[in-house]
Formats: structure tokens, sequence, C-alpha cells
């Protein structure tokens, strides 16, 4: 009869388990639709963003969301650490490094895309493609490694705050009492 | 709830919470929560504890 009135009863973690795990892939078939939704509507209409932006606003939405919530709980912290522990290059050298890559990308693209659109001849596209791309290179690579790099150390600063946080509260309530 | 006993059994082995993590595999904030009763870990971490720090489960997770 109590335990018809107990309210402390355990949660199945099993099933617990499996719905986030159902949850994490729902996530990741989202994130791929989103993509792919982005590239056709890129590759079939006009490059306007204004026909991606709900694409858009869902990818960069979601990657901030998590970027607050892990830093909030000292989550990005502890994956930092498990990551370094395991790994030869540290997670912040990784973060510039992806940062300069993606720069990379984005040059390459713009190159590529500025010598499909606008040249008329062979010649012209080479140049084009290499004097978008250079610059490019020029303007995105540093601007893109500096914004990782604050990214990370802003993420970094604000996890190890909570963790410091969550980690002293009880004693803090100990010597209280 | 407080596991004093794991923190003392930590502690006579001379480690810290940053070497046990390292040791059992997880970060120092596990440890560190787990000694302040703020998390509640699966079987499988408490034995790899246990393991690590040569103790039964009873003798670091069972409440009397």
């Amino acid at each position: 009869m109590n335990s018809l009135f107990n309210r402390n009863r355990l949660k199945d973690e099993r099933i617990i388990n499996l719905q986030n795990k159902i949850y994490r892939e729902i996530y990741i078939f989202v994130i791929a639709i989103c993509v792919l939704s982005l590239v056709i509507k890129y590759v079939t209409s006009d490059d306007d963003l204004q026909n991606v932006w709900l694409e858009l606003v869902i990818l960069l939405g979601s990657s901030i969301y998590y970027m607050i919530r892990s830093t909030g709980m000292g989550v990005f912290s502890a994956e930092v650490e498990m990551h370094d522990q395991t790994n030869k290059r540290p997670m912040s050298v990784k973060t510039i490094l992806i940062g300069a890559l993606f720069g990379a990308g984005l040059a390459i693209f713009l190159g590529i895309h500025s010598a499909v659109s606008y040249a008329d001849t062979t010649t012209q596209s080479v140049y084009y493609f290499l004097l978008t791309s250079v610059v490019s290179f020029i303007i995105y690579i540093p601007f893109l490694m500096i914004v990782n790099g604050l990214a990370y150390w802003g993420a970094k600063k604000r996890s190890d705050k909570a963790v410091a946080k969550e980690l002293e509260d009880e004693e803090e309530q100990d010597e209280e009492r | 709830m407080k596991n004093i006993r794991m923190k003392v059994a930590r502690t006579e082995m001379d480690l810290s919470q940053e070497e046990l993590a390292k040791r059992v595999g997880v970060s120092r904030q596990t440890i560190g929560l787990i000694e302040l009763g703020k998390y509640n870990p699966s079987l499988n971490l408490c034995i790899a504890i246990c393991k690590t720090l040569s103790k039964t489960l009873d003798e670091l997770f069972w409440e009397e």
C-alpha cells in the first residue's frame, strides 16, 4: 500500500537511456535534413540567404544552445579534460586549427563560386578563382582562428567557473551548518 | 548524501580527485560530484572506482 503513495520511486534507467539514444538519433537526422535542404536550396535557387534562413537558424541555434547549456553545467570543461587525456593535441589547438581549416574551405568555395558565376573565359575564371581565394584566405583564416580561439577561451572560462561552483556548494553549506 | 567513505579511501591511497579520475577514465568533475553525493554513478563506474581503490562495492557505496 505504501508503495502506491511512494513518490521516491526509482525511474527505469534503461527506458530513459534508450529514449535519450532515440532523441540523439532524431537530432542527427534533423541536422542532416537541414544541411541537405541548405545545399539543395543553394544549388537550385539564386544564392540568396533569405531562402535558407530557417536552416541557418536551426543549425546555428542548436549549436549555440548546446554551448550555453554545456558551459553553464560545466560539461564543456569535462569534455576538454577527457579529450586532452586521450589525445596528443589539446582541444584548444584543435579548435583553432578547425577555424583555420574552415576558413581555407570557405576561401576555396568562394573562389570557385566567383570563377563559376562571373568569369567568361577560362583564363578569367582562373584569375577570379585565385584573386578571390587569396583575398578570402587572408581575411577568413585569421578571422575564424581568432573567433574560434576566443569562443573556446570564453566557453572554457565559463564552464570552469560552473564546475568550481558546483563542487564548492556543498562544502560551503556544511560550513554554514 | 556525501560519500565520505570514497573520499577517505582515495586519500588513503594518496590520490587526488584528478589522479583517481584519470585512472578510472572519467573527468575530475564526475569524481568530485560522486564524493559530494550530487551524482549517482552507474554500476560499471562504481565497480571501476572500487577496483582502482581496492575496495568492495559494500565498503564504498552501501548505505546502512
